[in-house]
């Protein structure tokens, strides 16, 4: 599939300022616990927007963005109002008044006979992308000229560029803030930095960004662009900072191959098209997928493979002990007592080495480590019966549990304040 | 008995609270409370049922609540004008510990109020906020996520960050809950160094056993001031039946914690 400048640039810049501008606030409500905050704002700017084509009776894009910064800022002070006076909880709170705001937004589209003007319900939940097309475009990228492609820069493309810069610059600036803000409000406060006027400046932000996305991606894609990309983030790392610029990048490639994607799927049963804000909402839901799964530290495919590694490694240091000490004491060892898996793995590992006559004996290797695991044995057997007092004859049966264990640990045996959790190996 | 006789609200009192009620939706939870901390430094421990408003007046004095009425000073002046000058250790449970910070990102947010907004933290702040948390042995394991941490150890970090803001006056809200004795011990120990470089620090507590042989002053608290003051003047079993009522195991525990002050 080729590139058509005509036809994709616009689009995938669009696609690509969205899903970055929106993440990088979306960090924060992911963070915060507020993540049905881009649900709310994506539904609730619609009777700011329609309402503001009613009033100027034009579809001037400066109109309806006031008129849905209005409308998100109302839905973020009754949000507020409702959770102070009504003393209901957040989440009932945004979805009470996202889903009337939304409601009120599409009987004005009726009432109001918008519907000829493409301000329809379809083309909010799924966004014009497509229309973003650039007419004096030349046919291959390699002959676009900068001078011109920046004059046809359409107003919608400005103003997701502009909205990225604000979302860019908050959270550079304001990220010392932003981080103690949301992690401990209380002591925030106590140091002078007003939760309340950070939270009201993020969900502005929120607002400026939904919408100013949400006429080129619909809301659906505004959502996923808010919390997906951001959720991902949080799988993959433990930092902040390192979160945040994961979170671009992911964005950033959900952008590029969701668009890529909807351009080329369609040809694979011969024309039609994709919209493309859906395909990029699939995309980056299969790269979060793929992170809960295949993520390092959280993902589950890691976890149980740490868990085989581990049990791998008490079989085969069990085996090289059963077999130093066969050698050792001249019985010769019976095979059946062995996995026979455990026995190929030691082979295959270099630990055990076979005779012609088909008998298992220890390489040199594995020499050295049942050397190594019968030394921690009898360290971990002294400190039981030293430290902690166990009846010399209960010693060794614990002794063989604990000596696959780190010796570090030993060592540390007497601090009383070993983590909960251990870190991953 | 009741509270010893002071100077009236000490313009040199580290913290004066006066007339002091707060109300949580028009039902009170703290009534007009009084007090003033000694101009020396002290260890201060309020205790106090469950309920009693233990936590909330720390917050009250803080402005983290509102208060209905009454008046907080600090050495004579407004929270606002001490602002630095002032320490706050929140409940454990207060904060999300799977957040993705450091111990050391966290020890680090004891010196934003000295960065003021927008700055970043430097390298210098990183540095101090590492001789803190080694000051509560904790600097091995600066690097860690804060969830890889156990609860003393995380209790540990918030006394780092604490000490990282380099107040005179402290509010620490349980700051031994939840920690075994060995922690107990390591946290107190920083305690009072903090408190011989000459800072007040008050500390909602629930452990009556150990108040007399940790803290200097004591307030008995149940949602009124029982009774505040030195702790071998106030803390008696009259005033321990006056704070937690009728309930026979708080009694049985006063009784004992009583004994011990005869003890000492």
């Amino acid at each position: 599939m080729t590139f058509v400048p005509a036809l994709d640039l616009f689009p995938l810049l669009a696609s690509v300022l969205v899903l970055v501008g929106c993440t990088l606030l979306g960090n924060f409500l992911v963070l915060r616990r507020q993540s049905l905050m881009g649900d709310t704002l994506s539904h609730a700017v619609l009777p700011g927007v329609v309402g503001a084509y009613l009033l100027f009776g034009t579809r001037d894009p400066l109109g309806l963005f006031l008129g849905a910064l209005v409308a998100g800022l109302l839905t973020v002070f009754s949000i507020e109002a409702l959770r102070r006076i009504g003393r209901i909880e957040s989440n009932s709170a945004m979805g009470v008044v996202f889903s009337i705001a939304f409601a009120i937004g599409v009987i004005l589209i009726q009432v109001g006979h918008t519907d000829h003007v493409d301000l329809d319900p379809n083309c909010v939940l799924y966004g014009q992308l497509e229309l973003l097309v650039w007419f004096d475009a030349p046919l291959s990228f390699a002959d676009v000229d900068p001078e011109k492609l920046f004059r046809a820069i359409p107003t919608s493309v400005w103003s997701l560029v502009i909205m990225t810069l604000l979302s860019a610059s908050f959270v550079l600036v304001f990220f010392k803030e932003l981080r103690i803000v949301s992690f401990d409000p209380g002591l925030a406060q106590t140091l002078g930095f007003s939760s309340a006027g950070i939270n009201l400046m993020l969900m502005m932000l929120v607002a400026v960004a939904t919408v100013a996305s949400f006429e080129a991606v619909g809301s659906v894609l505004v959502i996923a662009a808010l919390i997906v990309p951001a959720s991902t983030a949080r799988l993959l790392t433990d930092r902040l900072k390192t979160q945040i610029l994961v979170s671009v990048l992911v964005a950033f490639f959900c952008a590029v191959l969701g668009y890529w994607s909807s351009t080329w799927i369609p040809h694979l049963w011969g024309g039609g098209s994709l919209k493309a804000s859906g395909m990029i909402t699939v995309i980056s839901g299969g790269v979060f997928v793929l992170a809960l799964f295949f993520s390092p530290r959280h993902g589950y495919w890691f976890q149980t493979s740490r868990v085989r590694q581990l049990a791998d490694q008490v079989a085969l240091e069990d085996l090289v002990v059963l077999l130093h000490t066969s050698e050792a004491t001249g019985v010769p060892f019976s095979r059946t007592t062995v996995h026979p898996k455990m026995l190929s793995l030691g082979i295959h590992r270099g630990l055990v080495e076979v005779s012609s006559s088909g008998q298992h004996f220890l390489s040199d290797l594995g020499r050295e480590l049942a050397v190594e695991v019968q030394g921690r044995r009898s360290r971990w057997m002294m400190y039981l019966v030293d430290e902690v007092g166990l009846a010399p004859d209960h010693a060794p049966a614990t002794a063989e549990r604990l000596e696959h264990l780190d010796d570090s640990l030993l060592e540390k045996g007497t601090d009383a304040n070993q983590p909960t959790k251990q870190p991953p190996a | 008995m009741n509270s010893i006789q002071r100077p009236e609200h000490s313009s040199n009192s580290p913290l004066s609270i006066h007339a002091m009620t707060v109300a949580y939706d028009r039902k009170p939870v703290l009534w007009d409370v009084d007090y003033d901390a000694p101009e020396d430094p002290q260890l201060i421990a309020i205790v106090g049922p469950n309920g009693a408003g233990k936590s909330t007046l720390i917050k009250a004095c803080l402005d983290l609540v509102p208060r209905a009425s009454g008046l907080v000073a600090f050495r004579g002046q407004p929270l606002e004008a001490v602002r630095s000058s002032i320490g706050y250790v929140p409940q454990r449970e207060s904060v999300d510990w799977e957040f993705p910070v450091s111990a050391l990102d966290v020890v680090c947010m004891g010196r934003y109020r000295k960065l003021g907004w927008f700055r970043p933290v430097r390298q210098k702040d990183r540095d101090a906020a590492l001789a803190c948390l080694d000051r509560v042995g904790l600097a091995d394991l600066a690097d860690r996520q804060i969830r890889q941490l156990s609860g003393g150890q995380q209790q540990r970090v918030f006394l780092a960050r604490a000490l990282a803001q380099e107040a005179d006056l402290y509010f620490m809200d349980e700051p031994f809950a939840g920690v075994d004795a060995a922690t107990e011990q390591a946290i107190l120990d920083v305690l009072r160094e903090m408190k011989h470089e000459g800072r007040t620090i008050v500390v909602v507590h629930h452990d009556l056993q150990t108040v007399p042989s940790s803290f200097d002053e004591v307030i008995l608290l149940n949602m009124r001031v029982v009774a505040a003051g030195p702790v071998a003047d106030v803390f008696d079993a009259e005033n321990l039946r006056k704070t937690y009522g009728g309930r026979l195991t708080m009694l049985a525990e006063a009784a004992e914690a009583v004994a011990q002050t005869e003890r000492l």
